[in-house]
Protein backbone atom coordinates (compact mmCIF):
# COMPACT_ATOMS: atom_id res chain seq x y z
CA UNK A 1 0.00 0.00 0.00
CA UNK A 2 1.91 3.49 -0.97
CA UNK A 3 -0.88 5.69 0.99
CA UNK A 4 -3.58 4.65 3.19
CA UNK A 5 -5.60 7.17 5.30
CA UNK A 6 -7.68 6.23 7.79
CA UNK A 7 -10.40 8.98 8.95
CA UNK A 8 -8.03 11.40 7.94
CA UNK A 9 -10.34 15.03 9.03
CA UNK A 10 -8.69 18.58 8.73
CA UNK A 11 -10.43 21.75 9.93
CA UNK A 12 -9.16 24.81 9.74
CA UNK A 13 -10.26 26.61 12.64
CA UNK A 14 -13.99 25.73 12.29
CA UNK A 15 -13.60 25.90 8.45
CA UNK A 16 -13.92 22.36 6.56
CA UNK A 17 -11.16 21.48 4.99
CA UNK A 18 -11.79 17.44 4.41
CA UNK A 19 -13.78 15.02 6.86
CA UNK A 20 -13.08 11.39 7.22
CA UNK A 21 -11.31 10.22 4.30
CA UNK A 22 -10.26 6.83 3.79
CA UNK A 23 -7.96 6.59 0.78
CA UNK A 24 -6.23 3.34 -0.56
CA UNK A 25 -3.39 3.91 -3.11
CA UNK A 26 -1.63 0.95 -4.91
CA UNK A 27 1.63 0.03 -5.45
CA UNK A 28 2.15 1.06 -9.30
CA UNK A 29 -1.04 2.94 -9.85
CA UNK A 30 -1.64 5.95 -11.42
CA UNK A 31 -4.62 7.46 -8.85
CA UNK A 32 -6.71 10.37 -10.04
CA UNK A 33 -7.86 12.54 -6.85
CA UNK A 34 -10.90 14.17 -8.65
CA UNK A 35 -12.99 17.18 -7.34
CA UNK A 36 -14.42 20.77 -7.50
CA UNK A 37 -12.80 23.83 -6.21
CA UNK A 38 -12.52 24.06 -2.61
CA UNK A 39 -13.31 20.11 -2.55
CA UNK A 40 -10.55 19.39 -0.45
CA UNK A 41 -7.43 17.84 -2.97
CA UNK A 42 -5.06 20.27 -1.42
CA UNK A 43 -5.54 19.98 1.98
CA UNK A 44 -5.51 16.13 1.14
CA UNK A 45 -2.27 16.41 -0.33
CA UNK A 46 -0.18 18.82 2.17
CA UNK A 47 -1.67 16.16 5.16
CA UNK A 48 -0.02 13.28 3.56
CA UNK A 49 3.34 15.37 3.32
CA UNK A 50 2.84 16.51 6.63
CA UNK A 51 2.83 20.28 5.45
CA UNK A 52 -0.53 20.47 7.75
CA UNK A 53 -1.57 18.21 10.42
CA UNK A 54 -4.65 16.50 10.62
CA UNK A 55 -7.54 17.58 13.20
CA UNK A 56 -8.08 13.56 13.20
CA UNK A 57 -7.00 10.51 11.82
CA UNK A 58 -4.17 9.47 10.34
CA UNK A 59 -2.43 8.45 6.94
CA UNK A 60 0.78 6.54 6.20
CA UNK A 61 2.75 7.29 2.97
CA UNK A 62 5.23 4.24 1.56
CA UNK A 63 4.73 2.10 4.62
CA UNK A 64 5.28 4.96 6.77
CA UNK A 65 4.00 7.52 9.09
CA UNK A 66 3.21 10.98 7.54
CA UNK A 67 4.33 12.57 10.20
CA UNK A 68 6.73 11.02 12.48
CA UNK A 69 8.54 9.96 9.11
CA UNK A 70 8.21 12.84 7.67
CA UNK A 71 11.89 13.12 6.05
CA UNK A 72 11.51 9.73 4.80
CA UNK A 73 8.84 10.45 3.03
CA UNK A 74 9.74 13.54 1.50
CA UNK A 75 13.51 11.49 0.34
CA UNK A 76 11.11 9.27 -1.62
CA UNK A 77 8.40 11.37 -3.08
CA UNK A 78 8.62 14.25 -5.83
CA UNK A 79 5.80 17.10 -5.73
CA UNK A 80 4.37 19.38 -7.74
CA UNK A 81 2.25 21.87 -5.17
CA UNK A 82 -1.35 23.06 -6.60
CA UNK A 83 0.14 26.57 -6.10
CA UNK A 84 3.00 26.83 -7.17
CA UNK A 85 5.47 29.25 -6.23
CA UNK A 86 9.26 29.33 -7.25
CA UNK A 87 12.16 31.44 -6.38
CA UNK A 88 11.77 34.69 -9.31
CA UNK A 89 15.03 35.59 -8.87
CA UNK A 90 16.91 32.32 -9.60
CA UNK A 91 17.13 30.59 -13.19
CA UNK A 92 15.12 27.12 -13.91
CA UNK A 93 18.78 25.57 -14.05
CA UNK A 94 19.62 27.39 -10.40
CA UNK A 95 16.86 25.99 -9.15
CA UNK A 96 16.72 22.43 -10.33
CA UNK A 97 20.52 22.81 -8.72
CA UNK A 98 18.83 23.90 -5.40
CA UNK A 99 16.62 21.20 -5.60
CA UNK A 100 18.87 18.73 -6.50
CA UNK A 101 21.35 19.71 -3.87
CA UNK A 102 18.94 19.68 -1.39
CA UNK A 103 17.46 15.98 -2.60
CA UNK A 104 21.09 14.53 -3.24
CA UNK A 105 21.50 11.70 -5.72
CA UNK A 106 19.59 13.62 -9.00
CA UNK A 107 21.04 12.54 -12.36
CA UNK A 108 21.67 15.86 -13.97
CA UNK A 109 21.74 13.95 -17.58
CA UNK A 110 18.18 13.05 -16.61
CA UNK A 111 17.21 16.73 -15.92
CA UNK A 112 18.58 17.52 -19.29
CA UNK A 113 16.31 14.74 -20.85
CA UNK A 114 13.48 16.14 -19.04
CA UNK A 115 14.14 19.90 -20.01
CA UNK A 116 14.38 18.67 -23.64
CA UNK A 117 10.98 16.55 -23.67
CA UNK A 118 8.82 19.63 -21.95
CA UNK A 119 10.85 22.46 -24.55
CA UNK A 120 11.86 23.74 -21.37
CA UNK A 121 14.33 26.59 -21.63
CA UNK A 122 16.59 25.91 -18.41
CA UNK A 123 19.11 29.31 -18.74
CA UNK A 124 16.09 31.99 -18.40
CA UNK A 125 15.09 33.92 -15.01
CA UNK A 126 12.16 32.17 -13.59
CA UNK A 127 10.32 35.60 -13.14
CA UNK A 128 10.44 35.80 -17.05
CA UNK A 129 9.33 32.30 -17.36
CA UNK A 130 5.20 31.80 -18.61
CA UNK A 131 2.73 30.41 -16.32
CA UNK A 132 2.89 27.27 -18.38
CA UNK A 133 6.90 27.34 -18.02
CA UNK A 134 7.01 27.72 -14.63
CA UNK A 135 4.83 24.91 -14.24
CA UNK A 136 6.77 22.87 -16.46
CA UNK A 137 10.04 23.52 -13.74
CA UNK A 138 7.80 21.98 -11.45
CA UNK A 139 7.20 18.72 -13.27
CA UNK A 140 11.00 18.59 -13.95
CA UNK A 141 11.62 19.03 -9.98
CA UNK A 142 9.48 16.46 -8.94
CA UNK A 143 10.33 14.21 -11.81
CA UNK A 144 13.95 14.12 -11.29
CA UNK A 145 14.91 11.81 -8.49
CA UNK A 146 12.48 9.21 -9.97
CA UNK A 147 10.94 9.04 -6.88
CA UNK A 148 8.90 5.55 -5.73
CA UNK A 149 5.81 8.04 -5.43
CA UNK A 150 4.84 11.61 -7.27
CA UNK A 151 2.49 13.57 -5.53
CA UNK A 152 0.90 16.08 -8.19
CA UNK A 153 -1.62 18.43 -7.39
CA UNK A 154 -3.48 19.71 -10.41
CA UNK A 155 0.10 19.82 -12.68
CA UNK A 156 -1.39 20.17 -16.09
CA UNK A 157 -3.27 23.55 -15.85
CA UNK A 158 -1.50 26.03 -17.93
CA UNK A 159 -0.11 23.73 -20.20
CA UNK A 160 -0.47 23.56 -23.79
CA UNK A 161 -1.84 20.71 -25.38
CA UNK A 162 1.16 19.84 -27.04
CA UNK A 163 3.03 19.87 -23.50
CA UNK A 164 0.42 17.78 -21.72
CA UNK A 165 1.08 15.01 -24.14
CA UNK A 166 4.20 14.98 -23.45
CA UNK A 167 3.05 14.80 -19.62
CA UNK A 168 1.00 12.08 -20.07
CA UNK A 169 4.12 9.73 -21.68
CA UNK A 170 6.04 10.67 -18.72
CA UNK A 171 3.82 9.57 -16.30
CA UNK A 172 3.17 6.05 -18.52
CA UNK A 173 6.90 5.96 -18.44
CA UNK A 174 6.64 6.37 -14.62
CA UNK A 175 4.15 3.32 -14.30
CA UNK A 176 6.16 1.36 -16.72
CA UNK A 177 9.23 2.04 -14.15
CA UNK A 178 7.04 0.76 -10.91
CA UNK A 179 6.48 4.40 -9.89
CA UNK A 180 3.13 4.98 -8.23
CA UNK A 181 1.34 8.22 -9.26
CA UNK A 182 -1.30 9.89 -7.41
CA UNK A 183 -2.56 13.16 -9.39
CA UNK A 184 -5.21 15.53 -8.56
CA UNK A 185 -7.46 17.20 -11.09
CA UNK A 186 -10.70 18.66 -12.01
CA UNK A 187 -10.43 17.38 -15.14
CA UNK A 188 -12.54 14.17 -16.21
CA UNK A 189 -11.38 13.64 -19.55
CA UNK A 190 -7.80 14.44 -18.02
CA UNK A 191 -8.55 12.00 -15.01
CA UNK A 192 -10.01 9.05 -17.58
CA UNK A 193 -7.12 9.42 -20.06
CA UNK A 194 -4.37 8.56 -17.50
CA UNK A 195 -5.46 6.76 -14.43
CA UNK A 196 -6.20 3.62 -13.34
CA UNK A 197 -8.67 4.12 -10.70
CA UNK A 198 -10.02 7.45 -9.55
CA UNK A 199 -11.13 8.64 -6.28
CA UNK A 200 -14.08 11.62 -6.36
CA UNK A 201 -14.16 14.07 -3.36
CA UNK A 202 -16.60 16.56 -2.79
CA UNK A 203 -17.20 18.97 -0.44
CA UNK A 204 -14.20 17.22 1.84
CA UNK A 205 -15.70 13.68 1.65
CA UNK A 206 -14.02 11.05 -0.58
CA UNK A 207 -18.05 9.91 -2.26
CA UNK A 208 -16.77 7.27 -4.24
CA UNK A 209 -13.45 5.23 -5.25
CA UNK A 210 -13.53 3.86 -9.13
CA UNK A 211 -12.17 2.07 -11.74
CA UNK A 212 -11.15 4.26 -14.53
CA UNK A 213 -13.68 1.54 -16.36
CA UNK A 214 -16.17 1.98 -14.54
CA UNK A 215 -16.57 5.70 -14.49
CA UNK A 216 -16.31 5.89 -17.89
CA UNK A 217 -19.78 3.85 -18.30
CA UNK A 218 -21.35 6.37 -15.98
CA UNK A 219 -19.61 9.33 -17.67
CA UNK A 220 -22.02 11.69 -19.21
CA UNK A 221 -21.68 13.11 -22.71
CA UNK A 222 -23.26 16.08 -24.44
CA UNK A 223 -23.61 15.32 -28.05
CA UNK A 224 -25.00 17.38 -31.05
CA UNK A 225 -25.43 15.60 -34.47
CA UNK A 226 -25.78 18.01 -37.39
CA UNK A 227 -27.82 16.16 -40.64
CA UNK A 228 -28.24 17.36 -44.06
CA UNK A 229 -32.06 17.75 -43.60
CA UNK A 230 -34.30 18.05 -40.88
CA UNK A 231 -32.98 16.14 -37.61
CA UNK A 232 -34.78 12.45 -37.18
CA UNK A 233 -36.01 13.44 -33.24
CA UNK A 234 -37.97 10.33 -32.95
CA UNK A 235 -35.28 7.96 -34.12
CA UNK A 236 -33.44 9.03 -30.91
CA UNK A 237 -36.21 9.76 -28.23
CA UNK A 238 -36.10 5.85 -27.42
CA UNK A 239 -32.59 4.55 -27.06
CA UNK A 240 -31.14 3.54 -23.98
CA UNK A 241 -29.25 5.64 -22.67
CA UNK A 242 -30.07 8.64 -24.38
CA UNK A 243 -31.79 10.97 -22.85
CA UNK A 244 -32.63 15.62 -23.09
CA UNK A 245 -32.82 14.73 -26.62
CA UNK A 246 -34.05 18.22 -28.54
CA UNK A 247 -33.77 19.46 -31.99
CA UNK A 248 -33.28 22.68 -33.98
CA UNK A 249 -33.89 22.44 -37.45
CA UNK A 250 -30.88 19.82 -38.62
CA UNK A 251 -29.33 20.14 -35.21
CA UNK A 252 -29.87 17.16 -32.64
CA UNK A 253 -28.72 18.07 -29.25
CA UNK A 254 -28.71 14.91 -26.47
CA UNK A 255 -27.57 13.53 -23.53
CA UNK A 256 -25.68 10.12 -23.22
CA UNK A 257 -24.89 8.09 -20.29
CA UNK A 258 -21.88 5.61 -21.35
CA UNK A 259 -20.74 4.98 -24.48
CA UNK A 260 -21.55 6.45 -27.76
CA UNK A 261 -22.26 3.20 -29.70
CA UNK A 262 -26.05 2.82 -29.73
CA UNK A 263 -26.44 6.89 -31.13
CA UNK A 264 -23.77 6.49 -33.85
CA UNK A 265 -24.76 3.79 -34.99
CA UNK A 266 -28.52 5.25 -34.74
CA UNK A 267 -27.46 8.25 -36.47
CA UNK A 268 -25.42 6.53 -38.83
CA UNK A 269 -28.41 5.31 -40.80
CA UNK A 270 -28.67 9.36 -41.99
CA UNK A 271 -26.20 11.28 -43.68
CA UNK A 272 -24.34 13.39 -40.80
CA UNK A 273 -22.63 16.62 -41.56
CA UNK A 274 -20.85 16.91 -38.38
CA UNK A 275 -20.81 15.04 -34.64
CA UNK A 276 -19.81 17.25 -31.63
CA UNK A 277 -19.22 15.43 -28.37
CA UNK A 278 -18.46 18.43 -25.32
CA UNK A 279 -16.27 17.29 -22.57
CA UNK A 280 -18.62 15.72 -19.51
CA UNK A 281 -18.68 17.86 -16.90
CA UNK A 282 -18.08 16.95 -13.30
CA UNK A 283 -21.21 18.52 -11.58
CA UNK A 284 -23.14 16.77 -14.02
CA UNK A 285 -21.85 13.40 -12.81
CA UNK A 286 -21.81 14.09 -9.51
CA UNK A 287 -25.42 14.95 -9.60
CA UNK A 288 -26.53 12.27 -12.42
CA UNK A 289 -24.88 9.55 -10.28
CA UNK A 290 -24.43 10.33 -6.15
CA UNK A 291 -27.36 12.48 -6.30
CA UNK A 292 -27.72 15.16 -4.37
CA UNK A 293 -27.04 13.29 -1.08
CA UNK A 294 -23.80 13.20 -2.24
CA UNK A 295 -22.65 15.02 0.16
CA UNK A 296 -23.91 13.38 3.22
CA UNK A 297 -22.23 9.97 1.76
CA UNK A 298 -19.23 9.15 3.51
CA UNK B 1 25.94 28.96 -3.99
CA UNK B 2 23.18 26.35 -4.39
CA UNK B 3 24.63 23.66 -2.52
CA UNK B 4 22.51 24.10 0.68
CA UNK B 5 20.16 26.29 2.34
CA UNK B 6 22.72 28.26 3.91
CA UNK B 7 24.81 29.64 0.68
CA UNK B 8 21.36 30.09 -1.04
CA UNK B 9 20.43 32.40 1.67
CA UNK B 10 23.91 34.05 2.06
CA UNK B 11 23.63 34.45 -2.00
CA UNK B 12 20.03 35.74 -2.05
CA UNK B 13 21.53 38.28 0.43
CA UNK B 14 24.05 39.89 -1.26
CA UNK B 15 23.12 42.69 -2.79
CA UNK B 16 21.89 43.52 0.02
CA UNK B 17 25.13 42.95 1.90
CA UNK B 18 26.90 45.02 -0.92
CA UNK B 19 24.40 48.21 0.57
CA UNK B 20 25.02 47.34 4.16
CA UNK B 21 28.67 47.17 4.10
CA UNK B 22 29.27 50.27 1.87
CA UNK B 23 26.65 52.72 3.94
CA UNK B 24 27.82 51.58 7.56
CA UNK B 25 31.79 51.54 5.75
CA UNK B 26 31.04 54.64 4.51
CA UNK B 27 29.57 56.52 7.48
CA UNK B 28 32.31 55.28 9.97
CA UNK B 29 34.97 56.89 7.92
CA UNK B 30 32.69 60.05 7.35
CA UNK B 31 32.24 60.03 11.41
CA UNK B 32 36.10 59.35 12.12
CA UNK B 33 37.08 61.93 9.51
CA UNK B 34 34.52 64.60 11.07
CA UNK B 35 36.65 64.11 14.24
CA UNK B 36 39.04 66.48 14.52
CA UNK B 37 37.29 69.16 13.97
CA UNK B 38 35.18 67.64 16.82
CA UNK B 39 38.34 67.75 18.93
CA UNK B 40 38.94 71.33 17.70
CA UNK B 41 35.86 72.54 18.91
CA UNK B 42 35.86 70.64 22.02
CA UNK B 43 35.25 72.72 24.10
CA UNK B 44 32.10 74.27 22.51
CA UNK B 45 30.61 70.89 21.89
CA UNK B 46 31.14 70.38 25.62
CA UNK B 47 29.46 73.20 26.49
CA UNK B 48 26.78 72.57 24.16
CA UNK B 49 26.42 68.56 25.48
CA UNK B 50 26.70 69.61 28.98
CA UNK B 51 23.55 72.13 28.00
CA UNK B 52 21.51 69.65 26.52
CA UNK B 53 18.63 68.80 28.66
CA UNK B 54 18.96 65.42 30.53
CA UNK B 55 16.23 63.59 28.69
CA UNK B 56 17.83 64.19 25.25
CA UNK B 57 21.06 63.34 26.29
CA UNK B 58 19.59 59.82 28.03
CA UNK B 59 17.86 59.48 24.64
CA UNK B 60 21.04 59.56 22.64
CA UNK B 61 22.51 57.05 25.21
CA UNK B 62 24.59 60.13 26.34
CA UNK B 63 25.98 60.47 30.15
CA UNK B 64 27.40 63.56 31.43
CA UNK B 65 30.32 61.78 32.72
CA UNK B 66 31.36 61.45 28.94
CA UNK B 67 33.98 63.45 27.42
CA UNK B 68 33.12 64.28 24.09
CA UNK B 69 36.28 65.33 22.85
CA UNK B 70 38.48 62.03 23.40
CA UNK B 71 38.01 59.76 20.45
CA UNK B 72 36.30 57.55 22.56
CA UNK B 73 33.42 59.41 23.88
CA UNK B 74 32.79 61.06 20.48
CA UNK B 75 32.19 57.28 19.00
CA UNK B 76 30.17 56.51 22.08
CA UNK B 77 27.73 59.03 21.61
CA UNK B 78 27.60 59.18 17.83
CA UNK B 79 27.67 55.36 17.09
CA UNK B 80 27.63 52.89 19.53
CA UNK B 81 25.07 54.29 22.17
CA UNK B 82 21.96 53.63 19.67
CA UNK B 83 22.76 55.06 16.20
CA UNK B 84 24.94 51.68 14.53
CA UNK B 85 22.79 49.45 16.86
CA UNK B 86 19.50 50.52 15.51
CA UNK B 87 20.71 50.69 12.00
CA UNK B 88 21.62 46.98 12.19
CA UNK B 89 18.77 45.50 14.08
CA UNK B 90 16.62 47.04 11.11
CA UNK B 91 18.34 44.42 9.01
CA UNK B 92 18.24 42.00 11.66
CA UNK B 93 14.61 42.18 12.46
CA UNK B 94 13.66 42.33 8.76
CA UNK B 95 15.87 39.30 7.70
CA UNK B 96 14.39 37.45 10.97
CA UNK B 97 11.14 37.95 9.84
CA UNK B 98 11.67 37.33 6.48
CA UNK B 99 13.31 34.03 6.70
CA UNK B 100 10.29 31.75 7.12
CA UNK B 101 7.56 35.00 6.71
CA UNK B 102 8.81 35.58 3.40
CA UNK B 103 8.77 32.27 1.47
CA UNK B 104 5.32 30.95 3.57
CA UNK B 105 3.94 34.37 2.14
CA UNK B 106 5.36 34.08 -1.17
CA UNK B 107 3.97 29.84 -1.23
CA UNK B 108 7.87 28.79 -1.68
CA UNK B 109 8.35 26.98 1.76
CA UNK B 110 6.23 24.41 -0.45
CA UNK B 111 9.08 22.97 -2.72
CA UNK B 112 11.48 23.24 -0.10
CA UNK B 113 9.76 21.49 2.49
CA UNK B 114 9.01 18.96 0.00
CA UNK B 115 12.80 18.14 0.40
CA UNK B 116 14.09 15.75 2.98
CA UNK B 117 15.28 18.84 4.42
CA UNK B 118 14.27 19.24 8.53
CA UNK B 119 12.45 22.21 9.48
CA UNK B 120 14.62 23.01 11.81
CA UNK B 121 17.82 23.02 9.45
CA UNK B 122 15.77 25.44 7.43
CA UNK B 123 15.57 27.83 10.35
CA UNK B 124 19.43 27.14 11.54
CA UNK B 125 20.47 27.75 8.15
CA UNK B 126 18.80 30.88 7.88
CA UNK B 127 19.90 31.89 11.09
CA UNK B 128 24.01 31.42 10.57
CA UNK B 129 23.23 33.34 6.91
CA UNK B 130 22.42 36.36 9.68
CA UNK B 131 25.30 35.88 11.62
CA UNK B 132 27.68 35.70 8.90
CA UNK B 133 25.44 38.83 6.97
CA UNK B 134 26.21 40.99 10.50
CA UNK B 135 29.84 39.79 10.83
CA UNK B 136 30.25 41.46 7.02
CA UNK B 137 28.24 44.80 8.33
CA UNK B 138 30.72 44.98 11.11
CA UNK B 139 33.75 44.45 9.43
CA UNK B 140 33.06 46.75 7.33
CA UNK B 141 31.95 48.93 9.79
CA UNK B 142 35.50 48.43 11.48
CA UNK B 143 37.23 49.00 8.51
CA UNK B 144 35.28 52.51 7.95
CA UNK B 145 36.59 53.75 11.40
CA UNK B 146 40.23 52.24 11.19
CA UNK B 147 40.69 54.05 7.53
CA UNK B 148 38.80 57.44 8.68
CA UNK B 149 41.31 57.11 11.84
CA UNK B 150 44.68 56.55 9.91
CA UNK B 151 43.21 59.10 6.73
CA UNK B 152 43.18 61.84 9.19
CA UNK B 153 46.05 60.58 11.42
CA UNK B 154 44.44 59.93 15.02
CA UNK B 155 46.76 59.26 17.45
CA UNK B 156 45.53 59.19 20.81
CA UNK B 157 43.39 55.92 20.05
CA UNK B 158 43.56 52.49 20.58
CA UNK B 159 41.99 50.35 17.46
CA UNK B 160 42.13 47.31 19.58
CA UNK B 161 39.04 48.67 21.44
CA UNK B 162 36.89 50.09 18.56
CA UNK B 163 37.39 46.23 17.21
CA UNK B 164 35.45 45.48 20.79
CA UNK B 165 32.93 48.25 20.55
CA UNK B 166 31.86 46.90 17.22
CA UNK B 167 31.65 43.62 17.65
CA UNK B 168 29.57 44.40 21.09
CA UNK B 169 26.76 45.00 18.67
CA UNK B 170 26.74 41.51 17.45
CA UNK B 171 24.98 39.94 20.32
CA UNK B 172 22.01 42.84 20.55
CA UNK B 173 21.65 42.61 16.45
CA UNK B 174 21.05 38.72 16.84
CA UNK B 175 19.20 39.10 19.49
CA UNK B 176 16.08 40.69 18.04
CA UNK B 177 16.95 38.59 14.56
CA UNK B 178 16.30 36.04 16.77
CA UNK B 179 13.01 37.31 18.29
CA UNK B 180 11.52 37.52 14.83
CA UNK B 181 12.72 34.48 13.65
CA UNK B 182 10.78 32.74 16.53
CA UNK B 183 7.37 34.65 16.17
CA UNK B 184 7.37 33.99 12.60
CA UNK B 185 8.41 30.55 13.24
CA UNK B 186 5.73 30.07 15.91
CA UNK B 187 2.70 31.78 13.91
CA UNK B 188 3.65 32.30 10.42
CA UNK B 189 3.25 35.69 8.22
CA UNK B 190 5.69 38.16 8.75
CA UNK B 191 3.52 40.82 10.17
CA UNK B 192 4.16 39.59 13.82
CA UNK B 193 7.49 39.47 13.65
CA UNK B 194 7.96 42.83 12.35
CA UNK B 195 5.85 44.70 14.27
CA UNK B 196 6.76 43.25 17.41
CA UNK B 197 10.56 43.17 16.29
CA UNK B 198 10.49 46.97 15.83
CA UNK B 199 8.29 47.36 18.71
CA UNK B 200 10.42 45.52 21.27
CA UNK B 201 13.47 46.88 19.99
CA UNK B 202 12.49 50.85 20.29
CA UNK B 203 10.22 50.24 23.51
CA UNK B 204 12.64 48.40 25.48
CA UNK B 205 15.07 51.17 24.22
CA UNK B 206 13.12 53.94 25.63
CA UNK B 207 12.48 51.70 28.71
CA UNK B 208 16.42 51.40 29.29
CA UNK B 209 17.97 55.18 27.77
CA UNK B 210 14.95 56.97 30.45
CA UNK B 211 15.22 54.38 33.16
CA UNK B 212 16.79 56.52 35.72
CA UNK B 213 15.17 59.94 34.83
CA UNK B 214 12.06 58.60 34.41
CA UNK B 215 12.23 56.85 37.39
CA UNK B 216 11.83 53.36 36.26
CA UNK B 217 12.57 50.61 38.64
CA UNK B 218 15.34 48.68 37.51
CA UNK B 219 14.31 45.51 37.58
CA UNK B 220 12.06 46.66 34.81
CA UNK B 221 15.12 48.47 33.23
CA UNK B 222 16.57 44.80 33.25
CA UNK B 223 14.41 43.78 31.19
CA UNK B 224 15.43 45.55 28.10
CA UNK B 225 17.98 43.47 26.53
CA UNK B 226 19.61 47.33 26.07
CA UNK B 227 20.31 47.24 29.64
CA UNK B 228 23.36 44.41 28.56
CA UNK B 229 24.52 46.07 25.24
CA UNK B 230 26.10 48.45 26.98
CA UNK B 231 27.17 50.97 23.93
CA UNK B 232 28.00 53.93 26.00
CA UNK B 233 30.83 52.57 28.27
CA UNK B 234 32.26 49.56 26.19
CA UNK B 235 34.73 51.97 24.84
CA UNK B 236 35.81 52.31 28.48
CA UNK B 237 35.26 49.18 29.93
CA UNK B 238 35.52 46.30 27.36
CA UNK B 239 32.64 43.79 27.08
CA UNK B 240 31.36 42.28 29.86
CA UNK B 241 31.38 38.73 29.42
CA UNK B 242 28.21 38.29 31.76
CA UNK B 243 26.24 40.61 29.43
CA UNK B 244 26.87 39.19 26.14
CA UNK B 245 26.51 35.43 27.45
CA UNK B 246 23.14 36.45 28.61
CA UNK B 247 22.18 37.99 25.34
CA UNK B 248 23.68 35.16 23.31
CA UNK B 249 21.59 32.79 25.33
CA UNK B 250 18.38 34.27 25.10
CA UNK B 251 19.24 34.35 21.08
CA UNK B 252 19.66 30.75 21.26
CA UNK B 253 16.83 29.91 23.29
CA UNK B 254 14.75 32.29 20.68
CA UNK B 255 16.09 30.26 18.11
CA UNK B 256 15.32 27.22 19.88
CA UNK B 257 11.51 28.08 20.68
CA UNK B 258 11.11 29.40 17.15
CA UNK B 259 12.06 25.70 16.14
CA UNK B 260 10.05 24.30 18.26
CA UNK B 261 6.77 26.37 16.98
CA UNK B 262 7.74 25.91 13.02
CA UNK B 263 8.04 21.80 13.57
CA UNK B 264 4.77 21.81 15.45
CA UNK B 265 2.58 24.09 13.27
CA UNK B 266 0.51 24.00 9.88
CA UNK B 267 2.89 25.65 6.90
CA UNK B 268 1.27 27.98 4.21
CA UNK B 269 -2.22 28.01 5.53
N1 LIG C 1 -5.77 28.03 4.94
C1 LIG C 1 -7.08 27.78 4.93
N2 LIG C 1 -7.90 28.37 5.83
C2 LIG C 1 -9.21 28.13 5.83
N3 LIG C 1 -9.83 27.31 4.98
C3 LIG C 1 -9.09 26.70 4.05
C4 LIG C 1 -7.68 26.89 3.97
N4 LIG C 1 -7.20 26.16 2.95
C5 LIG C 1 -8.26 25.53 2.42
N5 LIG C 1 -9.40 25.85 3.08
C6 LIG C 1 -10.75 25.34 2.80
O1 LIG C 1 -10.68 23.94 2.72
C7 LIG C 1 -11.46 23.46 1.65
C8 LIG C 1 -10.63 22.58 0.76
O2 LIG C 1 -9.66 23.38 0.11
P1 LIG C 1 -8.57 22.76 -0.85
O3 LIG C 1 -7.60 23.84 -1.15
O4 LIG C 1 -8.07 21.51 -0.26
O5 LIG C 1 -9.43 22.45 -2.15
P2 LIG C 1 -8.98 21.88 -3.56
O6 LIG C 1 -9.76 20.66 -3.80
O7 LIG C 1 -7.52 21.77 -3.61
O8 LIG C 1 -9.49 23.03 -4.53
P3 LIG C 1 -8.85 23.62 -5.86
O9 LIG C 1 -9.31 22.77 -6.99
O10 LIG C 1 -9.44 24.98 -5.94
O11 LIG C 1 -7.37 23.64 -5.69
C9 LIG C 1 -12.03 24.68 0.96
O12 LIG C 1 -13.37 24.83 1.35
C10 LIG C 1 -11.22 25.82 1.45
O13 LIG C 1 -11.99 26.97 1.58
MG1 LIG D 1 -6.00 22.72 -4.72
Amino acid sequence: MIIQTEGLTKYYGKARGIIDVDLLVMEGQIFGFLGPNGAGKSTTIRTLLDFIRPTRGRATVLGLDSHRDMLKIHARVGFVPGELALYPKLTGEQFLHYMANLRGGVDWEFVRELADRLDFELERKIKSYSSGNKQKLGLIQAFMHKPELLILDEPTGGLDPLVRQEFYALLKEAKQAGQTVFLSSHNLPEVERVCDRVGIIREGRLIAVEEVAALKSKALRHLVIVFDGPAPVQDFINLPDVRDVSAVNSHLRCTVAGTLDAVVKQAARHTVVNMISEEPNLEDIFLTFYGKEANHVS
Amino acid sequence: MFRNIFFKTLRDMRVSLFWWTLGMGLMSLYMMTFYPTIQESSAELQEYVDNLPDSMMALFGGQDTIDVSSIEGFLSMELFSFFYPFMTVVFAVMYGAGFIGREEEDGTLDVLLCTPIPRWRVILDKFAALVVFTLGVLAATYAGLIIGGVAVGIDDWDPGILLVGTLNMLPITLFFGALALCLTGIKGGRGLGLGVGFGFAAGSYLIFSLGELADIPRWLQQLSPWYYYRGIDVLYDGMQAGNVALLLGLTAVLVALGIWGFERRDVGV
